[in-house]
């Protein structure tokens, strides 16, 4: 759990944690599943453990008070060969007492107690309807049983069919529990109901859950925070949160087709009519995809959707619906969704994603209509295709959003090109980057012999001639990526008739820059390393100049064997320090006996002088070893 | 070559995408994933010494959407209604699925009425001759199969083949006399404006 506590340490701010999912910092977390419940908004704000616990226990809670609530529909659950029917009574009353017992196995110990004042008070409840003997009643409970009884047969079916090809779902077990939180999910969300698609939502949850929960170690707050006891309660919640801002996808009319089944092609009603508004939600979010995200990341492609009528919800309503989850490995998904949830906007970040997908194998798409679609329904990507996609996916978000920033303070300036360099600090990076690239070649960028330029890079890209047109290509980069600025700083229409289309070396060189960023902040690092191990070098050598000069003997305080002690150490701090310099060692393995080392610092005015050379030695040395 | 769009409906896990997927790969797959929004697949058919490439659309059973629905039906030269004999239910939701079709294309579209599931004979609910009825009433074409072991899988697609094939035909047919008489006119006199002869042929394509 030592990556519990560095993660939540009192540092801790959540869009700093989010920042840093997003940075690639947990690739290969162990506590993804607390990640995520952090970044959904599961947990409390206030990351003290006490806070996270009990703010598990409250949804364990209520989850377990569901499971109560609708104990007699969840006993109709079952993954045997024999079909439900609703004639066969006594099978029914059979199935409900075998499952029950197992509900009541899993919810051992304490809830027992509880589980029986419940189940009474409910046997009371029936035995008065039952006394008033109303004939209404019963029909109408009859017919809730018969919903009931559909809804288990439409989640067992789709349970059933879900990753058929993962043997990690093949268990009964994760079956049950699956269709259990599938059912209450419904039953708690009536309006939205089940629709097909949500278990495959449910299913990576579940899927990291298992995995992670049962690797856990033996510390508090593993016990707590992954108890294998909670799987199914811990899923619930990560599967409600990650619905809240999924529901919108699964909106349709199901419900009012339900209730008005005789007269659905009579008149509209004022309650379709709101649907119908409502609906369009998802369509609006694939067409935002189509004929904003792409066509500004990527005119070329868009021109060619366009002409060949392409709509946008065709392919990205399943890859929105399903966040991807078919499209993608199963561990290179749980990657994907760490970026998607630790995004403030998910939706968002599933655009700009489903945009670098398409830009992928943008080479694949010139083609007509039926293969294009044929190419789409059935993506796939290798594992390094799609760390890229992500990293290119964050380029995008970030550049979106520090130009959302910066166009509040410079809304005047920012219709050319040029003025992105000044418009912000946080450009700086790729905009230094911009600049060396056209100094390079002496070029001086105008916008009017870009036109120019970048039509004939689009030829020669084409062509594939790409090594004889260096320069050129320099140049091309540049001013993709000022295009992208300007797209982003709110010129969103007309402006990219002059951009070239980027290719897969855009993707690189946006990749690379967020690799110099890293490197940069990493060589920092390294700086202050290198400062720290000059100070022990420093102090070692006085201490065995000290010893080898006697002057550590005209002292007044001197003991002997004392100082010879220190002088040993000092040798063997200085190999250390080679040790660390040769990557032997790790520079934290270090810091414990640095303090004994601190204190000759302060007696010593003769030798500094002596000290200055001799760290600057050190340090040319250490920085050609760094530099190796 | 022509292509002709295909639109899969009806009620969900009543075995849409297993037909296709028979017809296509002719493999069954018990649990096949649940199909989200549209599915896609082609393929090319031989039928009465023509080639025929068939678009096949899978539609989603779950999907109720107003606003998707026209775009998998529009264009479509044939609507494919899939229930399950072995649920009553998906056999009165043909009634749903044929009025969405109308309400956006009329009568000018083919309706092939499919009853699937043929191997599962003993829980049958829905009788081969109340398709018969329902078919008829409508005039639609109707086919009982079985995508588990095949059973009239190939016919179906070979029967679509042809309805699709005599279509298109008798369309040409009504476009054909008109072009007659215009390039008859042509031979008679020179003075006629290739223009409109350009209209009339467009108007008769579309």
């Amino acid at each position: 759990m030592e990556e519990y506590h560095r993660t939540f340490n009192s540092k801790y701010n959540l869009s700093d944690l989010r920042q840093r999912i997003q940075q690639a910092e947990f690739k290969r977390t162990k506590i993804r599943s607390i990640l995520w419940r952090v970044c959904l908004g599961c947990l409390t704000k206030n990351a003290h453990p006490d806070e996270f616990y009990r703010a598990t226990q409250t949804s364990r809670d209520h989850y377990i008070r569901l499971l109560k609530a609708y104990q007699s529909s969840l006993a109709l659950i079952t993954f045997d060969t024999s079909s439900l029917s609703i004639s066969k009574n006594n099978k029914e009353k059979e199935q409900k007492e075998k499952t029950v017992s197992i509900e009541k196995k899993k919810e051992k110990g304490k809830e027992k107690g509880k589980e029986k004042g419940k189940e009474k008070g409910k046997e009371k409840g029936k035995e008065k309807g039952k006394e008033k003997g109303k004939e209404k009643e019963k029909e109408k409970e009859k017919e809730k049983d018969t919903k009931d009884l559909q809804l288990i047969k439409t989640i067992t079916l789709n349970v059933d069919r879900t990753f058929p090809n993962e043997e990690f779902f093949s268990s009964k077990l994760i079956k049950i529990q699956m269709a259990n939180i599938l059912f209450i999910y419904s039953k708690e969300n009536p309006i939205l109901g089940y629709k097909q698609g949500m278990s495959e939502l449910l299913a990576p949850v579940i899927y990291l859950t298992h995995k992670e929960y049962k690797k856990r170690l033996g510390d508090d707050i593993s016990k707590i925070l992954l108890d294998e006891k909670y799987i199914e309660h811990d899923s619930y919640l990560i599967f409600e949160h990650i619905m809240k801002f999924t529901k919108i996808l699964f909106h349709d009319e199901e419900f009012i087709f339900k209730s008005e089944k005789k007269n659905y092609f009579g008149n509209k009603s004022i309650k379709q009519k709101e649907e119908e508004e409502n609906s369009e939600g998802i369509i609006e979010i694939c067409e935002k995809v189509q004929h904003v995200f792409l066509k500004n990341s990527d005119p070329e492609l868009y021109e060619h959707f366009e002409s060949i009528k392409l709509e946008p919800q065709l392919y990205s309503l399943p890859w929105y619906r399903l966040l991807l989850s078919r499209e993608f490995e199963l561990k290179d998904l749980l990657i994907i969704w760490d970026y998607l949830f630790a995004d403030p906007n998910p939706l968002d970040f599933l655009g700009y994603l489903i945009v670098t997908m398409l830009m992928n194998i943008r080479e694949e798409l010139f083609v007509d209509y039926t293969s294009v679609l044929q190419r789409l329904f059935h993506y796939s990507s290798t594992e390094e295709q799609t760390v890229r996609m992500i990293g290119f996916a964050v380029v995008i978000k970030t550049l979106i959003e520090k130009n959302h920033s910066s166009q509040n303070t410079n809304k005047s300036n920012q219709n050319s090109n040029n003025n992105n360099r000044n418009s912000n600090d946080n450009n700086e990076d790729l905009n230094s980057l911009n600049n060396k690239l056209s100094n390079k070649n002496g070029n001086n960028n105008n916008n009017n012999n870009n036109n120019n330029n970048n039509n004939k890079n689009k030829n020669k890209n084409k062509n594939k001639n790409k090594n004889n047109n260096f320069t050129k290509f320099e140049k091309y980069r540049k001013k993709d990526l000022n295009s992208k600025y300007t797209y982003v700083s709110g010129n969103v229409r007309g402006f990219f008739s002059d951009r070239s289309q980027p290719t897969k070396i855009d993707l690189e060189l946006e990749q690379k820059v967020i690799e110099i960023r890293e490197l940069k902040s990493k060589l920092t690092k390294m700086e202050e390393i290198e400062y720290k191990l000059a100070e022990i070098i420093d102090n070692a050598i006085e201490r065995i100049q000290d010893n080898c000069f006697g002057t550590s003997r005209d002292n007044e305080n001197f003991q002997f064997g004392e100082d010879e002690k220190k002088f040993y150490l000092s040798i063997s701090r200085v190999k250390q320090v080679k040790d660390v310099l040769l990557k032997r060692l790790n520079f934290s393995d270090l810091t414990e006996i640095q303090s004994f080392l601190q204190t000759p610092q302060k007696k010593n005015n003769n030798n500094k002088s002596v000290n200055e050379k001799t760290n600057n030695k050190k340090k040319e040395s250490k920085t050609e070893l760094l530099n190796k | 070559m022509e292509n002709f769009k295909i639109c899969f409906m009806g009620d969900q896990s009543v075995g849409k995408t297993s037909i296709i997927n028979r017809f296509i790969y002719d493999d069954f797959n018990i649990n096949s994933q649940s199909t989200v929004g549209v599915d896609f697949l082609s393929k090319t058919i031989f039928v009465e010494n023509e080639s025929v490439r068939l678009h096949l659309w899978d539609t989603a059973g779950q999907e109720r959407f107003r606003c998707l629905i026209p775009s998998y039906v529009r264009n479509s030269s044939l609507v494919v209604i899939v229930f399950d004999i072995t649920n009553k239910t998906s056999f009165k939701s043909i009634e749903f699925w044929m009025d969405t079709v109308q309400n956006e294309r009329g009568d000018d579209v083919i309706v092939f009425l499919v009853g699937n599931k043929t191997d599962l004979e003993d829980e049958r609910q829905v009788s081969l001759e109340k398709l018969e009825k329902e078919a008829n009433k409508n005039g639609f074409l109707y086919l009982e199969t079985s995508a588990k072991t095949g059973h009239n899988v190939k016919q179906l697609f070979r029967k679509i083949g042809i309805s699709i094939l005599k279509q298109n035909k008798k369309r040409k047919e009504l476009i054909k006399p008109e072009l007659d008489e215009n390039t008859s006119l042509m031979n008679i006199s020179l003075n006629i404006d290739p223009n409109k002869l350009k209209q009339k042929e467009e108007s008769g394509c579309c």
